[in-house]
């Protein structure tokens, strides 16, 4: 998904270095490009300005990566709503996710992947309760002004992109169209 | 936290131990921690973390994005976890809080069986964390009610925020030690509104503290935690938290 290295031009790097130096400049396109999908969707802690700018003290910097689980939702909820995608029974969802955390890194690609493939349709995240039995998951509803045959097609290849990963986790996510 | 809450607003509470680079680490270590806490913690997950690095040289810079195994130990109630990854070990405890009593045996388990299976020659950090829900019915809160730690505005600013964050580093223990504090709104149904308060206690520098004495520093790091979240609420806060 990300690319493994990316290397600067000199020009680029002396660039990149005397921007940090002045502290709170922005980044050069050609990082903050990559940077942002990384950030997106890896919802990594940490601001990249602060930590590129240890890096060009220190000369490196490794991340930490986020190991509060709450934390992480938090920062999912907030990105899920900078998607422009609603949140519906959010401390349900909540709990479900304190339940199961590896959903945490498989939502932001369903996401990204449902819209993709449905980039006019406006996306719900709720919870599915079973009223009869114990059993509850999270859902992520496709909502279209029209349907039409391609609609179910297109539904198979979003959800293609994420089924895979989905088989050995604890938690679920069901990719539906919302007909209402 | 000390003070014993009919309803504590502990949402999580985690500690965790980051060792020092030049600890030997291989693919073989979650599975022989497994082996020795798997009464426990026996139902074992996997998610994969994204780690950036970057190395200023001479000539370039270089930025690196990675991917890291991170195995997750459950309880069978899925109410506490051990997290090992390469060169780190956390210990969550998730709502509702089973008090320090009860959390700080899981610490010392997972801990111990780490010894068993790895040397340890430095740690680069720990840290104590504390982080609190707190959910009001009511969309707007005046926080000075209910914090001694909060935004304050000005009059000559707007008086309503769509969203607010407050964070400052507090020294302990003659500067080998910090805490974090963050008041932050968060996420919450409509209608309502809520804040989360993270309390964060950690090393200020690698080796703070000599291994052997790792778990007398943890309990420390908890009468801080606990100091340091009395004096972030106000009696009406304790008042709610007891109602």
């Amino acid at each position: 998904m990300f690319a493994d290295t990316l290397t600067l031009t000199a020009e680029d790097a002396e660039s990149v270095k005397e921007q940090l130096y002045q502290m709170g400049s922005a980044l050069s396109d050609l990082v903050s490009e990559e940077i942002e999908r990384f950030e997106t969707l890896s919802l990594v802690e940490g601001n990249f300005n602060s930590m590129l700018a240890q890096a060009s003290y220190s000369g490196r910097f490794r991340s930490e990566p986020e190991v509060s689980i709450e934390a992480e939702i938090e920062k999912l909820f907030q990105w899920i709503k900078e998607q422009g995608v609603a949140l519906k029974r959010i401390d349900q969802v909540r709990e479900y996710l304190l339940q199961f955390p590896d959903l945490l890194d498989i939502i932001p690609e369903a996401i990204c992947s449902t819209r993709k493939h449905f980039p006019e349709g406006q996306l719900t995240l709720d919870i599915y309760q079973d009223p009869e039995i114990e059993d509850q998951y999270l859902v992520l509803y496709v909502r279209l002004a029209h349907y039409d045959e391609t609609t179910l097609d297109r539904l198979q290849k979003a959800e293609a992109a994420f089924l895979d990963a989905l088989s050995d986790r604890e938690g679920w996510i069901q990719l539906t169209i919302d007909f209402r | 936290m000390a003070a014993q809450y009919k309803k504590p607003p502990i949402i999580e509470a985690l500690c965790e131990f980051r060792l020092g680079q030049d600890t030997e680490w291989d693919l073989t270590v979650p599975g022989q921690f497994y082996e020795r806490v798997k009464d426990q913690f026996p139902h074992r997950e996997h998610r994969t973390v994204q780690v950036v690095e970057f190395a200023f040289q001479p000539q370039n810079v270089q930025q690196q994005i990675r991917s890291e195994e991170r195995v997750l130990l459950f309880t069978p109630d899925r109410k506490a976890l051990v997290q090992i990854g390469p060169r780190l070990l956390v210990v969550n405890v998730l709502k509702p809080y089973p008090s320090w009593q009860r959390f700080k045996p899981l610490i010392e388990r997972a801990w111990q069986a780490l010894q068993q299976v790895i040397t340890l020659r430095q740690l680069e950090r720990i840290g104590l964390r504390y982080i609190n829900r707190i959910e009001f019915e009511a969309s707007k809160v005046d926080l000075k009610v209910y914090f001694d730690y909060y935004l304050h505005v000005g009059t000559r600013l707007p008086q309503e925020y769509a969203s607010f964050a407050v964070q400052a580093v507090f020294p302990f223990a003659e500067g080998r030690d910090r805490c974090l504090v963050r008041l932050a709104s968060a996420e919450s149904e409509q209608q309502r509104s809520a804040v989360i308060l993270d309390i964060n206690y950690h090393w200020a520098r690698p080796g703070a503290v000599e291994i052997t004495r790792a778990l007398e520093w943890v309990e420390e790091a908890h009468s801080r935690v606990e100091e340091v979240f009395e004096g972030c609420i106000t009696d009406e806060m304790r008042r709610i938290f007891n109602s």
